[in-house]
């Protein structure tokens, strides 16, 4: 697996992921959208086990290398 | 005829089965944590945090707030399961408490867990628990 991208989601349920940032109001929506906006087949993703209560949680979606 | 039947039973296991099956070396260990958690509860709840489910994940930060449903998504891939599959599980299990999830799936979690780091088992590390001393000993980091 490598690192496709670098996301945040913030405590207000928002998602940004990538640079430049692609945004998704919630998780559901992010489930929903983020493999057909990235055009990729597939992706997982891999959270950082510090939550940070100001800047929310960071995360790698990983995709085969 | 005995291997025959071993075969059948192999083969009839289910990518369902396999990503609930704790591997061997992990059985002292996750029986020890088990009984100590939940009395092997899936359904067990906490009535002073949001510990949940057989091995008493807290829902607030690994669920709520974190992504313990792609740990359970990475043991179903390596299980063989599409992606397909494995999205509809992550949504479903990202929308339900932990100690609502199928017995599987908490199983699933708790060997990605013990699996993918080597500290992963200290999530459950209690002073004095005869359990610490149960972990595999290649997970164990040396001692100076």
């Amino acid at each position: 697996m490598q690192v496709q991208a670098i996301g945040r989601e913030f405590p207000d349920g928002t998602i940004s992921v990538g640079n430049p940032p692609r945004k998704y109001e919630s998780r559901a929506h992010f489930l929903d959208d983020y493999a057909d906006d990235a055009n990729l087949d597939e992706f997982e993703l891999a959270f950082d086990e510090v939550i940070l209560p100001d800047s929310g949680r960071l995360f790698q979606v990983l995709v085969d290398a | 005829m005995i291997l025959e039947s071993i075969l059948a039973g192999v083969i009839a296991t289910s990518p369902i089965d396999r990503v609930a099956h704790i591997p061997t070396a992990w059985q002292p260990f996750a029986q020890c944590v088990s009984a100590r958690e939940s009395r092997h509860s899936y359904r067990a709840r906490n009535r002073s945090s949001s510990a949940q489910g057989r091995w008493q994940f807290l829902d607030n930060a690994w669920r709520v707030n974190g992504g313990i449903e792609w740990i359970v998504s990475r043991q179903l891939k390596k299980a063989g399961v599409s992606w397909k599959g494995r999205i509809t599980w992550v949504r479903r299990l990202d929308a339900t408490p932990i100690y609502r999830w199928p017995a599987w799936a908490q199983d699933a979690a708790f060997v990605g867990v013990v699996t993918e780091r080597p500290s992963g088992w200290k999530h459950w590390y209690l002073s004095g628990s005869r359990c610490n001393g149960l972990v595999p000993k290649k997970t164990q980091p040396k001692e100076n």
